[in-house]
């Protein structure tokens, strides 16, 4: 069992309450949490997308209508975005399962 | 893991057109935020007996009668379908939601729009407004739709049946035929410009601004499957000019002609200008965007002025030139911004200055770097706002010019409180 623990908050400024930010203590690396995403999108229809910012790749990954991931952008975090017409409970158990996937996702690190 | 490609939308091209401006089938456009449309929204409407609700709806019309009629000239669309396929791409791929029109014939029919930035993103989840918001996406439907069936553009008329605004789980718009069509204004489009072109960015900085032009040319701003655009922590529309400037110049002639107060609307306008620099403007701040390609160019607060003056020169509201920068004052030159080219389509030479937004939006940047500080990450919440915008070192902005008078370029003036 990994001691990672996984912090969930909501980003202040978003009045729908749609985006959340995960970040992982001690901190992940970003190709732990691709498999995380990896784990989370398996079965699922997805796009991706990556955008190169400055020294950063931001890359997203599009569940349609119900969800974007963003990861890249700062390190160890991944943010999530729920689409609008997701329902509240989908919305609930998709962050309790992130949060999991990344609190385990710790394979391989040293 | 297998990805899959979107489906793609029926869009007209979108080139940058000369001094920073955004341009697609003529209609300039302008990114703003939920928070500035919601403010400006609700300054609009603040007494009913100015009528503004109709103007709103009728103005949306103009703006997507004129591109939907222009663009589908310019993609060769012939069929009703085709031009109303565009109609609701274009409706998704600039943020304002998703909007079928499917069942519009030529007499008319119902919209729906299952996702809608004015009915859902101008409230938090906890509340709800008394009437519908959907005004924009009313006059949208009704615009389009006449320009799908080769009419002039007043020729539907446009009844609210439900919004998401007022908890109704998606927005429906009715449309009938209006006979004879109204005959109500048309698009300014791309507005009447000085053709001056404007200097190179003050050298007088360690920001890169083509750099950063450069590096935000690759983001995505285009609206999500929902046909929303959830960028910068608030969601972004990529709203019309001409749109902008009918209900503002129109609402500010009403206040004049049945109260005469004049300044009391402008006043109104330049704080949701106000809010738009510090919602907008500060979600770019304290984006981790902004962290990846600006912040690490900024050495000082100095620069972090020339850089968000750098990304709002890629946002569609012309060219912004810091002329002078100080502790306390700052000068900017706005070229070709969209109200003064709008203005000066409309209604020709005005007596007054017009740049309403971007009077407010130039405090509002030097209020969240100079007084709020935001480089160390303050929480960009209303009672924040409170706190900078009523602190005695608060800034205010004069303009100096205007290119709405006839001048060359319109220059702002910052100053801080003392």
């Amino acid at each position: 069992m990994s001691d990672r623990t996984v912090s969930v908050e909501r980003a202040p400024r978003c009045r729908q309450g749609l985006e959340w930010v995960f970040t992982a203590t001690p901190s992940l690396a970003d190709e732990d949490i691709l498999r995380a995403v990896t784990q989370l999108l398996d079965g699922e229809r997805w796009t991706t997308q990556s955008t190169r910012l400055g020294e950063a790749v931001l890359t997203s990954f599009v569940v349609p209508f119900r969800f974007e991931l963003r990861v890249g952008l700062v390190p160890g975090q991944l943010t999530l975005l729920h689409r609008m017409r997701a329902e509240e409970p989908a919305r609930v158990a998709l962050r309790e399962r992130l949060a999991g996937l990344l609190g385990a996702s710790d394979a391989g690190v040293p | 893991m297998t990805s899959h490609p979107p489906t793609a939308r029926v869009l007209c091209s979108m080139e940058p057109a000369p001094y920073g401006r955004l341009l697609t089938a003529g209609e300039p456009l302008v990114f703003h935020c939920n928070k500035y449309n919601y403010w400006l929204q609700q300054t609009l409407l603040l007494d009913r007996s100015l009528g503004m609700r109709e103007v709103m709806v009728d103005a949306a019309a103009a703006s997507a009668h004129s591109l939907v009629s222009r663009g589908s000239d310019e993609l060769g669309l012939t069929t009703p379908e085709e031009r109303l396929r565009l109609a609701s791409d274009t409706f998704a791929q600039f943020g304002f939601g998703t909007l079928d029109l499917t069942r519009i014939t030529t007499s008319g029919g119902e919209a729906v729009t299952p996702t809608s930035h004015f009915g859902q993103c101008l409230v938090d989840e906890r509340g709800s407004f008394q009437e519908p918001q959907n005004l924009f996406d009313a006059g949208y439907a009704a615009g389009a739709a006449a320009a799908a069936y080769g009419l002039p553009a007043g020729s539907f008329g446009a009844e609210i049946l439900a919004c998401h605004s007022v908890g109704d789980p998606e927005g429906r718009v009715a449309l009938s035929r209006r006979d004879p069509p109204a005959d109500f204004f048309l698009s300014h489009g791309e507005g009447v410009g000085n053709e001056i072109a404007p200097p190179p960015p003050n050298a007088d900085t360690n920001v890169d601004e083509l750099g950063i032009l450069e590096a935000l040319s690759g983001l995505d701003f285009s609206g999500n499957e929902e046909g929303l655009i959830h960028r910068f922590g608030v969601m972004l529309t990529l709203q019309f000019g001409s749109y902008l400037n009918r209900v503002v110049y129109e609402f500010v002639h009403r206040m004049v002609d049945r109260a005469g107060m004049i300044e009391p609307a402008e006043a109104l306008l330049v704080e949701a200008g106000h809010r738009c620099g510090f919602h907008t403007l500060g979600g770019v701040m304290t984006s981790p965007e902004w962290d990846a390609v600006v912040r690490p160019q900024c050495r000082n607060e100095d620069d972090w002025i020339h850089g968000i003056v750098a990304v709002i020169n890629a946002l569609g509201y012309g060219t912004w030139r810091v002329e002078e920068l100080t502790e306390d004052r700052l000068v900017v030159r706005a070229y070709d911004g969209y109200e003064s080219r709008g203005y000066k389509a409309l209604f020709g030479r005005a007596s007054r200055p017009t740049d309403y937004l971007v009077q407010g939006g130039a405090a509002g940047l030097f209020n969240l770097i100079r007084v709020g500080k935001i480089a160390d990450r303050p929480i960009l919440d209303d009672a924040f706002y409170e706190t900078v915008l009523n602190a005695p070192e608060s800034a205010r902005t004069e303009l100096a010019t205007c290119e709405s008078m006839g001048d060359d370029y319109t220059s702002l003036v910052v100053t801080r409180g003392e």
